[in-house]
């Protein structure tokens, strides 16, 4: 963030009060304390945590490639990444290309351009056939996403249609997007889901009716307990317009439903959702990983056709600093407790295996780790920072201010879109042959056909938290039996 | 993330996005291949999380709601002083009187707020009619000091002492006080821990000071954390009060200062025990003017602390409230988890994902190891052999 001269004049102060103290333990964190001086306010950040160990690194897929030779990009076309989500409950199937998605990234968090990058990206490569779900966040939809087919418009009546239209074309004026093709805007190809959060940032029923897809959103990794967060500088009128509230205030949604406290609401909620929808439209149930096998659970018993849980570290447009750092737990050791809990739940009373999903987010960016967490039990993973990336996010995690390197979370000016298009059209390329390749290399037809057995683990920890074998082929039971005969055998000698 | 980690992100998505063909290394073999990745300075606060309130437990709005961050200090016997944040001004700083001035009338505008917090200080600080002390000050007693309070401590009407334990004179001292003084008297033990505990305890102390930092550098606990200090200090009070349980009234306090400086290692250090945090910080920004080309003056010095603590508390208060609880001081060792084997056996912190501790699921080998062997160890036996494996 450019700080102003003060800010930064206080932090070299407080640097030199802390090296001559020696009291203070931890000097990438003065910033906070520099900032809460300045102001008195909780200080946020954007992006994932600082977490020092999330796992990923730590396994290993046996055997996997990600690229076959160096001329042919991949040996493996006929391996099956399609995921799927619905059927459990609804009557409408959702059916992705790729097994991971767009997560949630509101309007007002990213600037209207990037938010148009995508949507362009996601047009273009489903016309190339590969379809793949794009989440909208919880800060409501734009028009086009929701209005994006001819039969979208056929209950809207013409006084809410001009609305619709004359709001679009105040955003494009706005961003200085005139020129853009309104044809090709007005068209969505691919699926959407929208975020039904706590807050309730929306303004019609078109937001649920006209979605493929809806995530109540319970709660999410980077913020866990807290609630939603726009920053009031990000609150323009436009943003404030799609959202329902005043402009440039802070929109803190509620830490929790007013009307889900517990399981009990969870189910009141999403029968509600069903009749609304008419049964047709697939309910995901969003929760930050902390207590994931009593949460997977509750929302087993629900209506819901799948769970969705994001690692601590998972990415934020803004979140209180040290509250996001500090609570969940990270991304990979949810993923036993998680797979437990459906285990279970399904092995109670011979229940019959349905179209029940599990999908990750946090930390994940790229095929290998996509893999990795559909070999240790989830069907699907969400990604938001590695699309940023892809736009040139350069993560210095200031997204919760006006002022962004890329043009993604501020300063939109910066964005160029084709550029921006373009590369998105990349990376889930890239990444779609990657992850052919991974499952090929290892003899699989489908992604979905890793397993735990094609991993291990490079250390005791992670043998222990995933349950995988270490690097030698021994459990970590095997490893700390060895141990203990060695130490029971030295007494016996002693003896 | 760390900034070679975010390299390594950025460089491997933007290839993807450029090329958009398959690169031959992925994320975590360019992490696992970074050099020195084992030197990296560690703390291992930062392996230690708390677990939030989703679904199978509401969490409290901070914004909307009251969240309690009150704590009474003072035993059954003695005048409570009530703190409605729980931080005692503390730290091991030399700092300019103009700055402890800073400090005390941070405290006065906080007090004037109803935000009490306290200080703890060796130094008087001269009251005028106009910033005349509304907080609680814990006078801190030199340990050379055998004398009477009547000389000195009364003049400045401390509603607490802090008697610093250096040896068993100090027990004279403590004994001494105990007689005079009605109100709260805090040993800070940091030079002698982890002895003496009941001891004082049964002097009449209402509580406990441990700075980690010093403390950490005592023999016994070199090469450990705060973690294992907080963890054992804990342990102390409460072995103190087993069998005592017909006083669930007389509760003495663990105040914990050192390595305790953000909100969420306040938080952490509660959760592990601590129901008070000496801070540091406070008289950090206050001294930090010092070093300034242009000091400012008193006041202005004052807003800074003043602001700052508004702040921190507004961080304190919005955890605990994330994690399902609406007062500060029900986050217990339960709500935390660890991405560290060398944290769980300090802390004796459930290992995220399993919920249990590494010395638990060690236990749990030996038991079916000892079982399947058919060999018969005792308990101390039992607990060698563990030892041994945990490398404690």
């Amino acid at each position: 963030m450019p700080y102003s001269k003060d800010i930064l004049e206080l932090k070299r102060h407080l640097l030199r009060a802390a090296e001559s103290s020696n009291s203070y333990f931890d000097l990438t964190k003065l910033i906070v304390d520099v900032r809460k001086v300045n102001d008195s306010e909780i200080p946020y950040s954007g992006l994932g945590a600082r977490s020092p160990n999330d796992y990923f690194p730590s396994i290993k897929i046996i055997g996997s490639k990600l690229r076959t030779t160096e001329k042919d990009y991949t040996h493996y076309n006929n391996i099956d990444t399609t995921f799927t989500l619905g059927g459990r409950y609804s009557t409408n199937i959702i059916t992705s290309d790729v097994p991971f998605f767009v997560s949630g990234m509101s309007y007002g968090s990213l600037k209207l351009p990037a938010k148009i990058a995508l949507h362009l990206a996601l047009n273009r490569l489903a016309k190339e056939g590969i379809k793949i779900i794009m989440n909208t966040g919880e800060g409501g939809a734009l028009p086009w996403e929701l209005y994006g087919s001819e039969e979208s418009w056929s209950d809207v009546s013409e006084k809410r249609h001009e609305n619709i239209l004359s709001y679009a074309e105040r955003l494009l004026k706005e961003h200085h997007l005139d020129s853009i093709d309104r044809d090709s805007l007005f068209c969505r190809l691919y699926p959407l889901i929208t975020q039904y959060a706590s807050g309730r940032f929306w303004k019609d029923p078109s937001y649920l009716l006209n979605a493929d897809g809806i995530e109540i959103k319970i709660g999410q990794g980077a913020k866990i307990g807290h609630g939603g967060l726009l920053p009031g500088p990000k609150v323009t009128d436009l943003v404030a317009e799609n959202r329902g509230i005043p402009s440039y205030k802070a929109a803190h949604s509620p830490s929790r439903h007013l009307d889900i406290l517990g399981p009990e609401d969870l189910v009141a909620k999403i029968l509600e959702l069903r009749e609304i929808t008419d049964w047709r439209t697939p309910i995901i149930v969003k929760v930050g990983c902390s207590r994931v096998y009593d949460d997977i659970e509750i929302i087993l018993k629900s209506y819901a056709d799948a769970a969705s849980i994001d690692g601590f570290v998972g990415g934020t447009g803004a979140a209180p600093w040290e509250l996001r750092d500090i609570i969940g737990i990270n991304t990979i050791p949810s993923l036993k407790p998680a797979r437990e809990a459906i285990e279970n739940y399904y092995s109670t009373d011979n229940r019959d295996d349905d179209e029940f999903r599990l999908i990750i987010h946090g930390s994940v960016w790229d095929s290998e780790r996509i893999a990795k967490c559909i070999a240790l039990g989830a069907n699907g993973v969400g990604i938001g920072t590695g699309f940023l990336l892809s736009m040139g996010c350069t993560l210095v995690q200031d997204c919760y201010t006006n002022a962004c390197p890329a043009g993604l979370t501020g300063s939109y000016e910066k964005l160029d879109i084709q550029t921006s298009v373009n590369g998105i059209v990349n990376y889930v390329k890239g990444t779609l042959l990657e992850l052919n390749n991974i499952a090929g290399s290892i003899g699989r037809k489908s992604i979905h056909d890793l397993r735990r057995e094609d991993l291990v683990a490079i250390d005791e920890l992670t043998s222990m938290i995933c349950g995988l074998p270490l690097v030698n082929g021994q459990t970590f039971k095997d490893s700390v039996k060895e141990m203990i005969k060695t130490v029971i055998d030295k007494r016996s000698e002693l003896v | 993330m760390n900034d070679a980690d975010k390299f390594i992100i950025r460089k491997a998505v933007l290839e993807l996005a450029k090329t958009g063909t398959p690169r031959f290394t992925s994320i975590d073999d360019d992490v696992r291949n970074l050099p020195n990745v084992n030197s990296k300075v560690i703390n291992l606060w930062d392996y230690v999380t708390a677990i939030g309130a989703q679904l199978s437990r509401p969490p409290y709005d901070p914004y909307r709601e009251t969240i309690s961050l009150d704590i009474s200090i003072g035993r059954k016997t003695s005048r409570k002083v009530t703190l409605n944040i729980p931080l005692i001004i503390y730290g091991n700083i030399a700092i300019h009187y103009s700055s402890l001035e800073s400090v005390h009338l941070a405290l006065n505008q906080l007090a004037e707020k109803g935000n009490v917090l306290g200080l703890i200080s060796a130094i008087e600080i001269n009251s005028t009619r106009d910033n005349k002390r509304k907080y609680p000050l814990f006078k801190k007693v030199p340990s050379s000091n055998n004398d009477s309070l009547e000389q000195d401590y009364k003049k400045s009407y401390p509603e607490g002492l802090v008697l610093e334990y250096t040896d068993e004179t100090s027990l004279k001292m403590l004994q001494n006080f105990r007689k005079e003084f009605d109100g709260p008297i805090l040993v800070d033990v940091s030079e002698v821990f982890p002895l003496y505990i009941k001891t004082i305890l049964e002097e009449g102390a209402d509580g406990i000071i441990i700075d980690t930092n010093k403390v950490t550098k005592n023999e016994i606990y070199q090469g450990k954390h705060a973690i294992a200090v907080i963890s054992d200090a804990r342990k102390a009070i409460n072995d103190y009060y087993k069998g005592r349980e017909e006083n669930d009234d007389d509760n003495a306090i663990l105040v914990i200062a050192g390595d305790v400086n953000s909100a969420g290692k306040i938080v952490k250090a509660a959760a592990l025990g601590a129901n008070v945090v000496g801070y540091s910080t406070s008289m950090l920004i206050a001294h930090s003017n010092m070093y300034s080309e242009k000091p400012s003056d008193v006041s202005s010095i004052a807003d800074n602390v003043y602001r700052h603590m508004l702040g921190t508390k507004g961080e304190i208060k919005g955890i605990p409230a994330a994690l399902g609880y609406s007062d500060f001081h029900n986050i217990s060792p339960s709500d935390l988890r660890t991405s560290s084997i060398d944290a769980s056996l300090q802390g004796n912190i459930p290992l995220e994902g399993i919920d249990r501790t590494y010395k638990d699921m060690i236990e749990e080998v030996l038991n079916e190891y000892v079982s399947e062997k058919g060999i018969k160890l005792d308990s101390s036996e039992t607990q060698q052999v563990l030892r041994s494996i945990v490398r404690e």
